[in-house]
């Protein structure tokens, strides 16, 4: 009993810092919608720090915990909102992956330069803080034991943890239940569009989330750097993947349900680690938990998906910047690169036995990034453990070479076998899962073949591994370094002509349609399942193929040689030169292996003049150099699936362009039913006035323009490249009401998100009161007083009719109002808002707004899938909001009820107005025209 | 489940389908039967549960309740790949085109399931056996491009084509293994006048050729009643009325689910 509650408390210990990182994932996931991978990264650099400062430069504890927590880490919060996560919002789920996996690479690398860079530039009086074995926590320094009852111990830094986890488990649950903050975030996550028209800025509760989540993985370093016990940047992120088993326990939403699984797990996990004595013979089983936790968790989230359809891919079609030159030209760049990389090898680096070491080393990495191409750059799946495909095919290789004479060819390619068959395994959660999700459920299977099957002596053998000497093949010998080039150049074109021939099959074919349309590609015969496995086999098999290169060239293979960590950092150098395209796989392998070298000591070639020499940063700092290039590069370029590459060749496009342009007067014009504009430069072309545009069929009301509350002239508007709505001239008068009626598909809905801005008008005006508005976006023209209650009720489901209420309403004697108005909503003010009938929501959508009248009010459907009493009182409360000098606009499907009230009419069809007039002159005749064509009855 | 179901002469028979989410019933106990050759309209107003419908008889939603029967066989379990892969296409509302690969790869690969033995393997090493079927196939693509008025834009990306453009590709694709039933889900929103003329003439002509079922949801009333041969009539997620375009139009019950 003792010894389990001693175990417990040391388990409670780590889980408590594993929820502090969850609780931070989790709040800023849902609130912005990027899962930062880089959270551990973020989490080393703040305990780095507080070490320097504390041990370092002698700061006390307390300024240099609250330098790190309340001055750091607020400010790297800031600058990481807005120069990285802001411009990823509308990105896709691989790109933000990418992103934030870039991140994780450079923020390290970036903190480990400046802190040795410092010492052997600068000389700085800092230790470097590399072997550092227990960190000194924000307490006693070392830490002191107290005895709790039955002789069982918690030393002072575990108490200090449980202190803080419990402090930040308060200050989180007061922050998101009792601020107006806390509020707004949660209205955000529960539903962005009807946020922005309560008047909340999505831009600000992101910068505050992200904020909020940088000091907890700040305070989380800080804390657990003495529990975690090390100063290591591959440890902290090992921790934070281990806590996003704790994310994804709460269901990548729930906070508390994170903070406990993260305990949970801290616990399991020390616990298993003493009583699991079955395993006791499984190296690195222990280890295996957390992983085993999280794809089981991931592949529960994704249990009641069902048969998947509507995912729309709203990705544009990549553009070919190349597409203008014949296929010769196109490739000429390439062959030349190709002869001038062979020529300088032969002739300038014929005898430098390192650098020649380098670029096989390059090309063969090159292979590995080969695979990248073939499941992200195609597939657009991002696969976190391709590092564990590269491990296995060079252990099988070297297993049956060692242990059983196999030839070094044989050996490859049963290697290449290996590592497919494993790939098919990665692949099964694949058919589940997408995006996030997926790219999580590979990271766990790749750290799973880190702690569990590359722990295995059977295929490790041991500490040492397995020798792989460099062959003879087809009468080459592999040892002569520029020999393995010229076969490594072979192996490349041979993989990349591979790559072209699937792109041009039936194969590669369903693999873009399947990533653009699962629904279309389901029903046009396509298999998913069959697609995916396919891509991830192919990817696996490249992976491995590469691998056993990659060990032939160092001559051994160890289970320490590629851990899945390594594979991230691949990640972000393929996606750095372009993840889309063979040429920025091989670029990234060559960069890649020779950047340290080139960091490091520089470059003399005996072909150049002495001036050109450099001498390099000196040893020890270089690595940090490449990663943080490396890092940086993919934060910024994973939006941009051909990386560097596309944006030299979208330059080079740029000045042909010009001198056509300068060559030929006009441009030739486009196929007919080709959208002509550029997806970078949207046309928007707003008129100058707007009073004098007015075309005479909106002026039904002789003196409408002068007392109209808001004034729409000339609108059009849709989404994407498909227009909705052709031309809009409406007027919308105060104390009055305006029906717009149409059926389904007439655009009445677009109109409505247009006039509340959240779809922009590509043309024409909205001007209210005298302010054109145009430009505004939703949370500002709804602090003007331009309202939306959206269709299919305007609440926040999840958040409870007081704080639905209160989005409206902040002052408590303005709900007492709307509870005397609408006793109901009063006795269930503390229930969730999505627990409410359809007519009770509309009546919570309606309620605050005739407390506090909006200038502009504009229903969609108010009257969709009621009971006709309850539409009764609905319409009501818009008559008495006339009364009270609101602007109303009624949007229906259907005529009967909302005629009884209008003042004005105007049918929609077809994105435009086709009657519009006072409601006496509206009559049987005039709607069946309108909705059922000629027919008449 | 193979036996052949000789309760009628349709083609598709949906028999007492239910449909629920949560606690919504989007679509209840619904039965239509469309014989070979006849083109069939859905219509019914907004939330009445013709897309859901649709889902269902396509496969890629599998009914609360209720069969679906097809050409005999009962499907109801079958996948949507199964389904397309035996003479049943449909088009989208939200459009759905493969918008990376260029219209006429759209529409080969519809039919890229017939490529023959091999799979991603052959297609690597780019074997000239699945190269001489491939172009077997792309030679029935442009014929199925070209009926859709696409020639002159085979080359261009999907993506990057008009609303129009894309509404005729998407049938393009579903013409060109020649179906047995073809569904069209609300084919003319967002088309000119003009462009959905062309649409309605391709789908009769179609019809005429390969004697196929057509299904269409479809708001333009004035262009199913032009098009259809009969009607089914949605409301709330029951069928309400059915019969010819005269007689659905003057149907009081109709007039009543449109005006409210």
């Amino acid at each position: 009993m003792r010894e389990l509650l001693q175990l417990a408390i040391a388990g409670a210990a780590t889980g408590a810092i594993y929820s502090l990182i969850a609780s931070g994932l989790t709040l800023s996931y849902t609130a912005t919608g990027i899962f930062n991978l880089a959270y551990g990264a973020i989490a080393f650099c703040s305990a780095l720090l507080y070490y320097e400062l504390n041990n370092g430069l002698g700061w006390s504890i307390v300024p240099a915990f609250l330098f790190v927590v309340a001055i750091f880490c607020p400010l790297l919060g800031l600058a990481l909102n807005f120069a990285v996560f802001r411009p990823l919002a509308k990105s896709t789920d691989a790109a933000k992956i990418m992103a934030t996996v870039g991140l994780l690479v450079a923020l390290p690398a970036i903190a480990r330069y400046i802190v040795e860079g410092g010492i052997s530039t600068f000389g700085w009086g800092i230790p470097d803080a590399k072997q550092v074995t227990l960190p000194a926590g924000i307490f006693r320094s070392p830490a002191s034991n107290s005895n709790l009852w039955l002789d069982v111990v918690v030393n002072s830094n575990q108490v200090v943890v449980f202190i803080t986890g419990a402090a930040v488990a308060v200050a989180l649950w007061v922050l998101l239940r009792h601020t107006s903050l806390g509020l707004h975030m949660r209205a955000v996550v529960d539903k962005p569009e009807l946020a922005a028209m309560r008047g909340v800025n999505d831009g600000n509760t992101s910068a505050y989330a992200w904020v909020i989540g940088t000091v907890l993985a700040g305070v989380a370093g800080v804390v657990g750097a003495p529990i975690i016990g090390t100063l290591q940047e591959g440890t902290f992120n090992l921790v934070m993947f281990i806590a996003a088993a704790a994310v994804v326990i709460g269901g990548l939403r729930s906070i508390p349900l994170a903070f406990v699984g993260g305990l949970g797990l801290g616990i399991a996990e020390t616990l298993v680690r003493r009583y699991a004595t079955f395993a006791k013979d499984i190296n690195g089983f222990n280890n295996s938990v957390p992983f085993v936790l999280l794809l089981a968790g991931l592949l529960f989230l994704a249990r009641d998906r069902g048969r998947r359809g509507g995912s729309v891919s709203a990705q544009p079609p990549p553009v070919e910047w190349t597409d203008d030159l014949p296929t010769w030209r196109k490739n000429l760049p390439w062959v030349i690169a190709v002869v001038l990389f062979f020529v300088w090898t032969f002739v300038f680096l014929r005898n430098n036995e390192a650098w020649l070491g380098n670029l096989a080393t390059g090309l063969s990495l090159a292979v590995v990034f080969l695979s990248f191409v073939i499941v992200t750059g195609r597939g657009g799946m991002v696969s976190l453990s391709q590092a564990a495909f590269v491990m296995v095919a060079a252990f099988t290789a070297g297993k049956v070479m060692v242990e059983h004479g196999w030839p070094w060819f044989p050996a490859l390619i049963l290697g290449s076998l290996a590592a497919m068959a494993l790939g098919i395994v990665v692949s099964l959660p694949a058919l589940r899962l997408g995006g996030l999700p997926l790219a999580l459920a590979t990271l766990a299977l790749g750290f799973l073949g880190d702690v569990l099957l590359f722990k295995w002596n059977w295929l490790r053998q041991g500490q040492s591994g397995w020798k792989i000497a460099r062959p003879e093949l087809f009468g080459i010998n592999l040892v002569d370094r520029t020999s393995m080039i010229v076969f490594l150049g072979v192996v490349i074109a041979a993989i990349t002509w591979l790559i072209h021939n699937l792109q041009r099959s039936a194969s590669g074919r369903a693999i873009i349609a399947v990533r653009n349309s699962e629904p279309a590609a389901a029903t046009s015969g396509l298999s998913i399942p069959q697609t995916k496995l396919g891509i991830f086999a192919l990817s696996a098999a490249v992976a491995g193929f590469g691998g056993v290169l990659v060990a032939t060239n160092n001559g051994r293979i160890t289970d320490g040689t590629f851990v899945t960590q390594t594979g991230l950092a691949w990640l972000a150098a393929v996606v750095l030169f372009g993840i889309r395209k063979p040429q920025g796989a091989i670029l990234a392998g060559l960069s890649t292996a020779c950047s340290t070298t080139i960091w490091n000591r520089g470059f003399h070639f005996a072909f150049t003049p002495s001036f050109l020499h450099w001498n390099g940063l000196g040893s020890g700092t270089a690595t940090y150099v490449g990663n943080a290039l490396f890092g940086l590069g993919a934060v910024q370029l994973a939006r941009e699936p051909d990386g560097i590459l596309a944006i030299t060749a979208m330059q080079n496009r740029a000045r042909r362009d010009k001198r056509r342009a300068r060559q030929a007067d006009a441009a030739a014009p486009l196929p007919e039913g080709v959208v002509a504009s550029a997806p970078d430069s949207p046309a928007v072309t707003l008129p100058a006035s707007t009073a004098s545009t007015v075309p005479a069929a909106a002026r039904t009301d002789a003196d409408a323009p002068a007392l109209a509350a808001l004034q729409l002239t000339g609108i059009h508007s849709g989404y994407g490249l498909v227009e909705v709505l052709h031309g809009i001239t409406l007027p919308v008068v105060s104390g009055q009401i305006t029906a717009i009626l149409g059926p389904n598909g007439a655009g009445k809905s677009t109109l409505c998100q247009t006039i509340a801005g959240l779809v922009p008008a590509s043309a024409g005006t909205i001007v209210h009161r005298g302010v054109d508005v145009s430009g505004q976006r939703a949370h500002q023209r709804a602090r003007m007083g331009i309202v939306l209650a959206p269709e299919a009720r305007g609440v926040f489901p999840a958040l409870t009719v007081r704080e639905n209420l209160q989005m409206w309403l902040p002052d408590a004697a303005d709900r007492d109002d709307a509870y005397g108005r609408f006793p109901i909503l009063g006795e269930r003010r503390n229930l969730p808002a999505g627990s409410l009938s359809g007519g009770e929501q509309q009546m919570l959508t309606l309620a605050p707004l005739l407390v506090k009248p909006p200038d502009v009010l504009i229903a969609d459907e108010p009257s969709l899938g009621l009971a006709p009493l309850i539409v009764e009182q609905i319409l009501q409360i818009f008559v008495e909001l006339r009364a009270r000098g609101v602007a109303l606009v009624l949007v229906e499907e259907k005529a009967k009820g909302v005629l009884e009230i209008a003042d004005t009419v105007s049918f929609l069809s077809l994105g435009r107005i086709t009657w519009s007039g006072p409601k006496s002159a509206v009559d049987d005749g005039l709607l069946a025209q309108v909705y059922l064509g000629q027919v008449e009855a | 489940m193979e036996e052949r179901l000789s309760t009628s002469a349709a083609l598709v028979h949906v028999d007492g389908v239910t449909v629920r989410f949560g606690g919504v019933v989007a679509v209840n106990a619904a039965s239509l039967s469309v014989p070979p050759g006849e083109i069939r309209g859905l219509i019914g107003p907004n939330g009445a549960g013709k897309t859901t419908l649709f889902d269902t008889i396509t496969g890629m939603r599998l009914p609360t309740s209720g069969r679906v029967i097809y050409d005999g066989t009962d499907i109801t379990d079958r996948s949507a790949v199964w389904r397309s892969r035996n003479g049943m296409r449909r088009t989208f509302q939200r459009q759905q085109p493969f918008g990376w690969l260029s219209v006429e790869d759209n529409v080969l690969a519809a039919l890229d399931y017939r490529g023959g033995g091999g799979g991603i393997v052959a297609d690597v090493l780019a074997l000239p056996s699945r190269r001489r079927r491939e172009r077997e196939r792309r030679a029935k693509a442009q014929a199925a491009v070209a009926r859709c008025g696409l020639t002159s834009l085979s080359g261009e990306a999907a993506g990057r084509l008009s609303i129009g453009k894309v509404r005729l590709l998407e049938l393009a694709r579903a013409i060109v293994d020649d179906p047995k039933v073809l569904l069209l889900d609300e084919p003319t929103s967002g088309l000119e006048e003009a462009e959905a003329e062309k649409f309605g003439e391709i789908v009769s002509e179609v019809r005429h050729e390969t004697g196929c079922a057509v299904l269409l949801v479809e708001h333009d009333v004035p262009f199913v009643m032009g098009l259809c041969d009969r009607i089914t009539v949605l409301n709330l997620g029951e069928v309400i009325a059915e019969g010819t375009p005269a007689e659905v139009s003057s149907n009081d019950l109709v007039r009543a689910a449109y005006l409210g």
